[in-house]
């Protein structure tokens, strides 16, 4: 991908955008990359769209805001609206397969276009809570801009004190660092 | 906790059908003028908040109002009395209030969504002392505040007065512009302007062939939205930088396209001249008389005069300043006004000498006596300043 | 009035805002002064207006020989219409032998002021409040206005007319507003005391006005007092 990667990640206010869109640029700083990262969001206090740009290079970045992603992740039918102009011809587009009723909002010229069941494998094999995680690990599946574990001591580095309290919270946050990586690599080849 | 607006009660039995009857020639005050003016133009209601030095705006609007069904509200502050101001206007109204130096910051805030609803208030500032408390007399440095103060691109309609007249003439012009155009409007005069003693012609604008633009409510309209009309949907605030970007950039347009039609200036004898002098408001008036001694004494000067400081009269001020040696620009502070010449003369190369004394009045035979300084190279300075 | 009563004369000058009492009040007082009446004593009671007022002609006034009982400007620097305080010596001005002319300022509301002023104890005490009225002022721009307005103020003792546009003035003003005076003065059984006049005025203007009231000349000096 081009340097720096682009990424831009939405969803619905509370789905976790934000957490997980830190965590993973800490890790590409902790991993000695140049790192950029700018939330925005609506004017609501509740819910409203939730986005997050992050940058990874290894030069300092130019401006927070970009034209075109190199990754769209969307999590949300409002989302996959929202992020509709941010791809182009050379878009990784993914976006969660629960989502019903964007067939017309989704990018026509994207390199690539994914439905990933992130929201289904959450609920049915690990825990709705770690939708989020799962999204992340397919996010440095798709790009590279950090390795596995790098990836988990950033999530440890920011939820170990968690863990302590619940060591299993750490093998099923881990472990959908994985299932999101997978769910990429099921779809590249 | 706010107060009802008060329909004031007559004192006296009189009851005129109009303020003014065709036209009279009167003498009184700069503020008087304005209230005069506010009352013909067929302005409804006044909020206020007293501060030195265009209380007597509110004192004489509230003498004359009962007579006239007019209402006043005192507010608590300025912030409040600009917020009101929108609100009339919003009802419907035409609205008005008045005020200077901290007063005139303190509105900002309502005239920053002024700007960003297009609401047509009116808005008369008696520019005082800067910056803070300063001096309750006089100054031109609210120039700045009054054209750019928001968080927003400054899309006002600025006009600057130089007699009781103009205040009268332009305060009447401010409701039809406002109105019609709808930009927050204002009329920039100052203490001195708002204190001397001079005499006008006050007229009942249906005298003079002005017919007074109507007003319309914006919220609370007849009929049902989205059915018998549009629905009323006033937005001071956007989710995306995107939207926003889209609708300044319409405002800007519609702005410039209307520009035009509001633009007022005077420019006089500049086509030879070897000097012309640039002022606006009051310090207009000494320039031209400095002018009239400069040209008895055989000098070559000439005279431009910004009647509205925003939309800027940037193209006729560039073709008089084409035409001549040099340009002096003076003003009672320090470089405001002479930043918007300086804009609006961007890629020009004629010289700019300065005269800037913040705070401070100045007369005609300062201006004439250093012109005749800039002439015989006293001031040994490229351009001459001050 | 006989000489003995006009050098203890105690006048108060009352009228519109800008309508032209300091004006007035300092040529009485530099009047009552050349008929070699001592002292005379000319009294600052405007306790609003910051601008305008007597104060910034008080050095030059009591050099030419008249008391003046005023604030410095420069004490009373910044409060601009918040108000000004009632400096001590005026309070015990109608208390003084001699001529006293008080400037009442601001208006409707100054006539009140008169109260705050400490009365001599005897009932000798006549003091004259005379209103002093510009008809190109549109507030007492017609007979009714003007009886409507002193009415307003209660109790006064004769009216002065000084009609004029300021540099514009021209012998029309005046003529008018002597007729609307004298004729509001005839409604309320009041005298009208002078027709104040600009002096440039003096040849167009006789001794008396159209209405046969005596004229006042005016020397300007309040052009030179706006701050």
């Amino acid at each position: 991908m081009e340097n720096p990667v682009k990424i831009a990640l939405a969803g619905e206010g509370g789905q976790g955008v934000q957490s997980v869109a830190g965590i993973m640029v800490e890790a590409a700083n902790d991993s000695g990359k140049e790192a950029l990262y700018i939330p925005n969001f609506g004017v609501e206090q509740r819910g409203g769209v939730s986005v997050a740009f992050c940058q990874i290079g290894d030069e300092k970045i130019g401006s927070p805001k970009f034209k075109k992603a190199d990754l769209v992740i969307a999590l949300s039918d409002r989302a996959v609206r929202r992020t509709r102009q941010y791809a182009d011809q050379n878009t990784v587009y993914l976006y969660d397969a629960s989502i019903k009723g964007v067939e017309d909002g989704l990018p026509q010229e994207a390199k690539k276009v994914m439905a990933i069941p992130a929201l289904e494998i959450a609920k049915k094999e690990l825990h709705p809570r770690v939708f989020n995680v799962i999204i992340m690990g397919a996010a440095i599946e798709a790009t590279k801009i950090v390795g596995m574990e790098q990836a988990k001591k950033a999530v440890e580095k920011r939820l170990g004190y968690k863990f302590v309290q619940n060591p299993k919270l750490r093998e099923l946050n881990f472990k959908a660092l994985e299932e999101g990586a997978e769910l990429v690599r099921a779809q590249e080849a | 906790m706010s107060m009802p607006a008060v329909e004031l009660e007559a004192k006296t039995q009189r009851k005129q059908a109009k303020p003014i009857e065709g036209v009279k020639k009167v003498f009184m005050t700069g503020n008087e003028s304005v209230a005069w003016a506010a009352l013909a133009a067929g302005a409804e209601i006044m909020y206020g908040y007293p501060i030195t030095p265009q209380n007597e705006i509110m004192h004489y609007w509230t003498r004359l109002a009962p007579r006239y069904g007019k209402q006043f509200l005192q507010t608590e502050d300025e912030i409040s009395a600009g917020f009101t101001t929108c609100g009339g206007v919003l009802a419907g109204k035409r609205a008005f209030t008045a005020t200077a130096g901290p007063g005139n910051i303190l509105m900002q805030e309502s005239m920053s969504m002024a700007e960003m609803l297009r609401l047509p208030t009116v808005v008369i500032v008696q520019q005082r002392g800067g910056p803070s408390t300063a001096t309750v007399i006089y100054s031109q440095q609210e120039t700045t505040l009054t054209c750019f103060g928001g968080n927003g691109e400054g899309l006002r309609i600025v006009y600057s007065s130089s007699s009781h007249q103009d205040l009268f003439d332009y305060t009447i012009k401010a409701f039809n512009t406002a109105w019609k155009y709808r930009f927050p409007t204002f009329v920039l005069g100052d203490g001195y302007q708002a204190k001397m003693r001079e005499s006008l012609h006050i007229y009942d604008p249906a005298a003079k062939g002005i017919k007074m633009e109507k007003t319309v409510p914006f919220v609370g309209q007849e009929g049902m939205p989205g059915v018998d009309r549009a629905p009323a949907h006033l937005r001071n605030t956007f989710n995306t930088e995107e939207e926003l970007l889209e609708v300044i950039t319409g405002y800007v347009a519609e702005y410039q396209k209307i520009a035009p039609e509001i633009i007022e200036y005077e420019v006089i004898e500049t086509a030879d001249a070897e000097i012309v002098l640039v002022a606006h408001g009051i310090v207009a008036r000494a320039a031209w008389a400095a002018v009239r001694a400069l040209r008895n004494k055989g000098v070559r000067a000439g005279f431009f005069r910004p009647i509205t400081l925003r939309p800027f009269p940037a193209e006729q001020l560039r073709k008089a300043a084409r035409t001549a040696k040099k340009l002096l620009v003076a003003e009672s502070a320090q470089g405001q006004l002479l930043k918007l010449v300086q804009e609006a003369l961007y890629g020009e190369t004629v010289p700019i000498a300065t005269y800037l004394m913040p705070g401070q009045g100045i007369t005609a035979e300062e201006l004439s006596d250093y012109v005749m300084e800039l002439r015989s190279n006293k001031t040994n300075r490229e351009g001459g300043s001050r | 009035m006989t000489k003995g009563e006009i050098a203890q004369t105690k006048e108060a000058y009352v009228g519109e805002y800008a309508s032209g009492k300091s004006e007035v009040a300092i040529n009485r007082a530099l009047w009552l002064f050349e008929t070699g009446i001592r002292p005379v004593i000319l009294v600052d009671l405007d306790l609003v207006e910051p601008f305008y007022t007597l104060r910034p002609l008080k050095k030059e006034l009591e050099a030419r020989g008249i008391k003046v009982l005023a604030w410095e400007t420069l004490n009373t620097i910044g409060l601009g219409e918040t108000g000004n305080l009632l400096q001590p010596v005026v309070r015990w001005a109608l208390r003084r032998e001699g001529a006293v002319v008080i400037d009442v300022g601001y208006g409707v509301a100054g006539i009140e002021k008169l109260r705050l002023l400490e009365r001599p104890a005897f009932e000798r005490e006549s003091l004259k409040i005379y209103v002093v009225i510009n008809i190109a002022r549109p507030m007492t721009g017609d007979v009714e206005a003007v009886v409507d307005y002193v009415r307003a103020l209660g109790a006064v003792h004769g009216l002065i007319n000084n009609s004029h546009w300021g540099d514009d003035t021209e012998p029309a003003i005046i003529h008018e507003g002597a007729q609307v005076v004298t004729k509001a003065a005839k409604i309320l059984g009041l005298p009208v005391i002078w027709t104040t006049v600009d002096q440039k005025w003096q040849k167009e203007i006789g001794s008396y006005d159209v209405c046969g009231n005596p004229v006042f000349f005016l020397k300007r000096y309040m052009p030179r007092a706006f701050w």
